[in-house]
C-alpha cells in the first residue's frame, strides 16, 4: 500500500502552515498576557501584607521578598521571593503565601510546576515540605481547609499542590491561603558539602469550568 | 476552492484559539532561596579555674590574634595524679547555633580529660564558658593537643 505524497502536498503545507501560525499567535499572546500581568491586568495577585515567615528554627534567618520600584513600592504581585539563610540539619522555616482572585471571572489551578537545578551541592533531597491549602470567602473571617501534605519531597511537592487545588472553583475576591513548611532532614552527615537550593513554583489559573456531574436520566 | 476556504478558517480558527487560551491562563512565581549557615567556633579565653595542691603552678593563654593558640601550664606538685579544672571561653562567630559535644579523645592514655561543664547551647555571636578537667600521672616537659568538638545546635535533638 503506497501513498503518493504529491496527492496530499496542499493539505501537508496547509497543516504545516496553521501549526506555525497557531504556535506564533500563542506565544505573541502569552507575551502580552505577561507584559500585562505585570502592569494591570491580572487573575490572581498575591496579598503582600498577608504573606508572611509564620515560624523558623533559632538562628535561621527567614523573609518574604517582592520585587519593589525606586520608590519601595510592590511593583509586581505575581512574584514573590521566600527566602531561608543559614539552614542546618533538624532546622525549619514556615511561610504563609497568600494570593487573592482579583479578575471578574471565577477561576481554577490548572496546574503547578516545579523547576529546580538539581547539582552535587544542592540541598533538593534534604528537604521535606508540609503544607495546609485554606480558601478565604470574600468578606469573611473564617476559612475552609481545601487539603495538607506531609513531608513531601521537593520533587513531589508540585503534584501534591495540583492534587489540592485542580478543580477547585476560586470565586471573584476569593484568597487561597498555603501555609508551607520546609523542614530540612534531620541527619549532620549528609548536609556535608551541600550549601544551598533554589527551586521555581508556579501555579497556573486558568478560568473555572464546572464540571457536569448532572447525570442524564436514562431512557426507557 | 471549498478546500482553500476551509483551511483558511481553520487557520485563523486555531491561531485564535491558541490567543484565547494565553490570554485566558495566568501563572505567579514563588520562588525560594535557600542556604546554609555556617560553622566558627574560636576558643578567646582559658583561665585555670582550680587545681590540686602544688608548690608552685602558673597558667598562660597564649593568643594568635584574639585566639588562644596554645596554654603553658607549669606545675611543681607532689599531687599524683595531679588534676587541674580549667574554663575555656568560646566564642560562637558563625552563622548558626552550636553546641559542644565533647572532646577529642585521641590524648595519650595516660592522660585523662573530660568536659565537666558546657552550655546547652551556644548561639550566634555569643560567648560561652566550657569547663574542662585534665587528671596527669607524673610527668616532666609533657605536651599534648586536644580539641574541643562543636557541632551544630539541632533543632530537633
Amino acid at each position: 500500500m503506497r501513498f503518493k505524497i504529491g496527492k496530499y502536498k496542499s493539505l501537508l503545507v496547509f497543516a504545516v502552515v496553521s501549526l506555525i501560525i497557531m504556535g506564533l499567535s500563542y506565544n505573541m499572546a502569552g507575551a502580552q498576557d505577561f507584559r500585562n500581568s505585570a502592569l494591570a491586568y491580572n487573575l490572581m495577585v498575591l496579598v503582600p501584607e498577608e504573606c508572611e515567615v509564620l515560624d523558623t528554627s533559632p538562628g535561621v534567618l527567614a523573609d518574604v521578598e517582592f520585587q519593589r520600584d525606586k520608590f519601595g513600592n510592590i511593583s509586581d504581585k505575581t512574584n514573590i521571593n521566600l527566602m531561608a539563610t543559614n539552614v542546618y540539619a533538624g532546622a525549619h522555616a514556615e511561610f504563609r503565601i497568600t494570593a487573592q482572585n482579583v479578575s471578574d471571572i471565577t477561576l481554577s489551578v490548572d496546574e503547578y510546576k516545579l523547576e529546580f537545578e538539581q547539582s552535587e551541592d544542592s540541598l533538593a533531597d534534604l528537604i521535606y515540605f508540609s503544607g495546609i491549602v485554606k480558601i478565604i470567602r470574600y468578606g469573611e473571617q473564617y476559612y475552609d481547609e481545601l487539603g495538607s501534605f506531609e513531608n513531601v519531597s521537593l520533587t513531589e511537592l508540585d503534584d501534591n499542590l495540583t492534587a489540592i487545588l485542580k478543580y477547585r472553583k476560586i470565586d471573584l475576591k476569593e484568597k487561597i491561603v498555603l501555609e508551607l513548611n520546609q523542614q530540612f532532614d534531620n541527619d549532620q552527615a549528609k548536609f556535608a558539602g551541600r550549601t544551598n537550593l533554589s527551586y521555581r513554583l508556579f501555579p497556573v489559573f486558568v478560568q473555572y469550568f464546572p464540571q457536569n456531574d448532572k447525570t442524564t436520566p436514562e431512557s426507557e | 476552492m471549498y478546500i482553500r476556504t476551509i483551511f483558511i478558517v481553520l487557520i485563523v480558527a486555531l491561531g485564535l484559539f491558541g490567543a484565547s487560551y494565553a490570554s485566558w491562563t495566568q501563572q505567579f512565581n514563588i520562588l525560594s532561596a535557600i542556604s546554609t549557615g555556617s560553622l566558627n567556633v574560636d576558643i578567646v579565653d582559658a583561665v585555670l579555674e582550680s587545681s590540686d595542691s602544688h608548690k608552685s603552678i602558673s597558667f598562660s593563654a597564649h593568643k594568635e590574634g584574639n585566639v588562644v593558640d596554645e596554654v603553658d601550664m607549669n606545675v611543681v606538685t607532689a599531687s599524683n595524679p595531679f588534676s587541674a579544672v580549667m574554663v575555656f571561653a568560646v566564642e560562637n562567630n558563625g552563622t548558626i547555633p552550636v553546641i559542644c559535644v565533647g572532646i577529642d579523645q585521641s590524648v595519650p592514655d595516660n592522660l585523662e580529660v573530660e568536659i565537666l561543664e558546657s552550655p546547652p547551647l551556644i548561639d550566634v555571636g555569643e560567648t560561652e564558658s566550657v569547663k574542662v578537667r585534665i587528671t596527669k600521672g607524673y610527668c616532666d616537659d609533657f605536651e599534648f593537643s586536644a580539641f574541643l568538638e562543636f557541632e551544630q545546635y539541632n533543632a530537633v535533638n
